[in-house]
């Protein structure tokens, strides 16, 4: 059943997409379809008399056959966590990417994305197949030198994030496109999906949700010179029925030139409805002349953010304040050596207590290598450590590429990760590999298709230790098509860049 | 009318910053050179040879022009070096392209002295996927890296990229499996990134629609309470939970809903005050006194 309702909306997605453009002069169009294979196993809580579990020496209880049990003093069950059941999952998705134009008016084009999905699995084991059917994107676009209008499903990349809405969004870029005025409004989506916050599948727990989706506004300045660039954003987002603020935030980027191989970025968040200053960011970068290297310190600030309508803001979620670095350097051909690090503490809680110990600072490093000197082979190499609050993790990988052809290539990956929870008893060390093979045929046509061991071990005091050992299987098929020449497999990203515009 | 004041200060200063950089945009103003005229006389590599070398100015220094524009032989002219491009987050090196051309400029340079067309580009990137990662154009770890750029200077983005190149990471696609974004194995690591925010994962996905549904599916949710010990690593969690609360509320709702926490924290019932520091009751009650009816009921403080 599922199988027959993929390939209806398939169907439909298609025909659509390809109708659309009958009478306009051109289109081009991405087909690409995955599937993937993939399995997880979680915990299953159970409970026992409390008469039939058993004092350790250490103070704790265990049942009979041997799993951790929360006995409070007088209760007559005492709670414990099974392994729980072997999750398969099967999602296959199908995403139509089209752009048509010639529509009788110069600088009109139709985009629009589109995304088929479904598990066919007989439960919806793996996050993202429901709805089946996701406009990620569709949108009718009025470009001009100076112009860019956009009206339906679009978005707006901001220091916000990604933000998502069906309305109108307008830029005008007067003064030969120095000055850039952006205005843009409708009614939003989600964060992080393609989804009005009143749809059932962002509500898994059962907790309050909006009736009606949020109305969303915003406007946004920006200036750009060939060593300046800088903007400055206002968002506001209300719920309609009671007209309360959702959210209300202002920011500012700012990315700088002094001299022709550093550049000097950053930009900081205010959350005007809550009066806190927000995520934050500056960071210097070095570029060294002929791809020899690159040098970047740098100092951020992360504070999250939730919707008014939920109730967290009030539990007072604090910021961490963090330095990094990294550098690469290529001291031979086809050889780059990269590192990485930050260190960062989270401003006080002022929930501390000697109960118990929380971490409240960390660090993390990678150390990492790559050479492409050899004409069809890729080489890379890396190692990272992330020490910091709730778990750590060391990790080591290795891959390889072999491309004997233009048309295939074969990858080979290897890696480790070692992880312990700070919160839960759950040492792992996992080790997996896989194989992955890439083929271009003559018409364009893409295919890929990758398999993954995973070997697992856990630790843990008690039975409640369960194995993740399985094999995974990747797939994937992309096709280009439409009225201007095929690009190869080429993302039609770049395809669509008109002719004639150079890189920069 | 705060809001707009600020929106205002930040549109002023942002101005004046821009406009006190304003002199150093200036860049010298060449016509573009005849390079028709001077194609028959030398290779490109007579003017262009310091584009292999590093630290090496790709263009020719006047002295050599002025062999033959002496006023003599051929008219004096008054030329300046075009100044080097700034370097730009897109890796090139001219010395790999030229081998790889097999030292045809005009494979990539149709047009003489000008830049390369798009087209030009994907002939040979297109032939592979070694050939066409994103590290290859903007070297290693610039995803994890780009967004500020991104935000300030989107049209940099622009001249080779679209919106639905960004849907790529930011609306995840469920069937691709890793590597994409993510390093392999990501799922197995990802409880380390996601309690300390080595990136904001919100960004990409929906805590609810994402993280609490698969979390629901491997019985990872609270629902029921969190009296029952899952973190059993910590003695008595539940009585010191506000401090790893405060640091990564994010990776608590993944698992929990305000239910759980509503059974203490809540003037209702509880009566286990969560707020701490930065909160601004005034402030948040005129914002959207909903939020805290959630817990004070028709009693919110300050109203009435």
């Amino acid at each position: 059943m599922k199988s027959s309702k993929l390939l209806a909306t398939l169907a439909v997605g298609i025909v659509v997409t390809w109708a659309a453009p009958v009478s306009a002069q051109g289109y081009r169009a991405r087909l690409d379809a995955r599937y993937q294979g993939i399995s997880y196993r979680g915990y299953s809580i159970d409970s026992v008399l409390a008469a039939d579990v058993r004092l350790t020496g250490d103070g704790s209880f265990l049942t009979a056959d041997g799993y951790a049990a929360y006995c409070p003093a007088g209760v007559e069950y005492c709670t414990f966590y099974r392994p729980g059941p072997d999750l398969r999952g099967h999602p296959v998705v199908a995403t139509v990417d089209a752009s048509a134009w010639g529509f009788g008016v110069s600088g009109l084009r139709l985009n629009t994305k589109v995304r088929f999905g479904t598990d066919l699995s007989k439960a919806d084991v793996w996050p993202g197949t429901d709805p089946e059917v996701q406009l990620l994107e569709g949108y009718l676009e009025y470009t001009q030198r100076s112009l860019v209008a956009q009206a339906g499903r679009t978005h707006v990349a901001t220091r916000f994030g990604w933000t998502g809405f069906d309305g109108v969004k307008a830029e005008v870029m007067p003064l030969g496109r120095k000055l850039r005025v952006l205005g843009y409004g409708g009614w939003g989506l989600a964060r992080g999906v393609a989804l009005p916050v009143t749809s059932g599948a962002l509500n898994p727990l059962d907790e309050f949700q909006p009736r009606d989706r949020q109305l969303i506004v915003g406007a946004g300045l920006g200036l750009s010179f060939s060593q300046v660039f800088g903007q400055a954003i206002w968002q506001r987002e209300i719920d309609p029925e009671s007209e309360n603020l959702v959210s209300d935030r202002v920011a500012f980027d700012l990315d700088l030139s002094p001299a022709s191989n550093i550049t000097v970025s950053g930009g900081a968040e205010y959350d005007v409805a809550a009066g806190l200053w927000g995520t934050a960011d500056a960071s210097a970068t070095y570029i060294a002349p002929r791809g020899m290297g690159r040098l970047t310190v740098g100092a951020r600030r992360y504070r999250p953010r939730f919707d008014l309508w939920t109730i967290w803001g009030a539990f007072s979620p604090v910021p961490y304040n963090a330095g990094f670095g990294s550098l690469s350097i290529s001291p031979i051909g086809g050889l780059e050596v990269r590192t990485s690090g930050e260190i960062y503490e989270f401003d006080d809680t002022e929930a501390s207590t000697r109960l118990q110990q929380v971490e409240s600072d960390g660090w993390r490093w990678k150390l990492g290598a790559a050479y492409n000197g050899l004409r069809a082979w890729r080489f890379e190499a890396g190692h990272w450590v992330d020490e910091g609050l709730g778990s750590r993790s060391v990790g080591y990988e290795g891959l390889a590429t072999f491309t004997p052809t233009e048309a295939l290539s074969v990858t080979g990956h290897a890696q480790r990760l070692q992880r312990p929870l700070e919160f839960r008893f759950n040492e792992a060390d996992v080790r997996s590999y896989a194989l992955r093979f890439d083929y271009r045929t003559v018409g364009g046509v893409r295919l890929n298709a990758e398999v993954r061991r995973y070997d697992e071990v856990r630790q843990r005091s008690d039975a409640a230790r369960l194995s993740w050992d399985q094999w995974r299987l990747n797939a994937g098929l992309s096709f280009d098509f439409g009225t201007t020449p095929r690009g190869g497999g080429l993302h039609p990203a770049i395809l669509r860049i008109p002719e004639g515009r150079g890189v920069r | 009318m705060r809001a707009i004041k600020l929106l205002a200060l930040l549109a002023v200063t942002t101005v004046a910053v821009g406009m006190g950089w304003a002199p150093l945009a200036s860049v010298v103003i060449s016509k573009p050179f005849p390079h028709d005229k001077h194609a028959g006389l030398f290779g490109c590599d007579a003017c262009h040879g310091g584009v292999t070398q590093p630290d090496a100015s790709p263009y020719p220094q006047p002295t050599f022009c002025a062999a033959c524009h002496d006023g003599n032989l051929q008219p004096a002219i008054d030329w300046t070096p075009t100044e080097p491009r700034p370097q730009s987050n897109l890796r090139f090196e001219h010395g790999r392209h030229i081998e790889a051309a097999s030292n045809e400029c005009a494979d990539c340079h149709v047009v003489a002295g000008e830049l390369p067309m798009a087209g030009q580009c994907r002939d040979c990137h297109s032939k592979s996927e070694a050939l066409n990662s994103p590290s290859v154009w903007h070297g290693s770890d610039f995803r994890n890296r780009h967004s500020a750029e991104a935000a300030a200077a989107p049209e940099t983005c622009a001249g080779c990229h679209v919106r639905g190149d960004c849907l790529e990471c930011h609306q995840p696609n469920p069937a691709t499996g890793s590597p994409g974004y993510h390093p392999a194995n990501f799922l197995s690591e990802h409880p380390t990134a996601a309690y300390t925010r080595e990136l904001s994962c919100s960004d990409c996905h929906n805590v609810r629609s994402f993280c609490a549904s698969c979390h629901l599916q491997a019985g990872l949710t609270a629902i029921g309470g969190i009296g029952s010990r899952y973190h059993d690593a910590k003695q008595n969690f539940i009585a010191g939970h506000g401090q790893a609360a405060r640091q990564s509320l994010e990776s608590c709702v993944a698992c929990h809903a305000e239910s759980d926490c509503l059974r203490c924290h809540s003037a209702l019932s509880g009566r286990v005050n969560p707020h701490g520091p930065g909160f601004d009751a005034d402030r948040l009650r005129d914002k959207n006194p909903s939020m805290c009816s959630v817990c004070h009921g028709s009693s919110i403080p300050g109203v009435g």
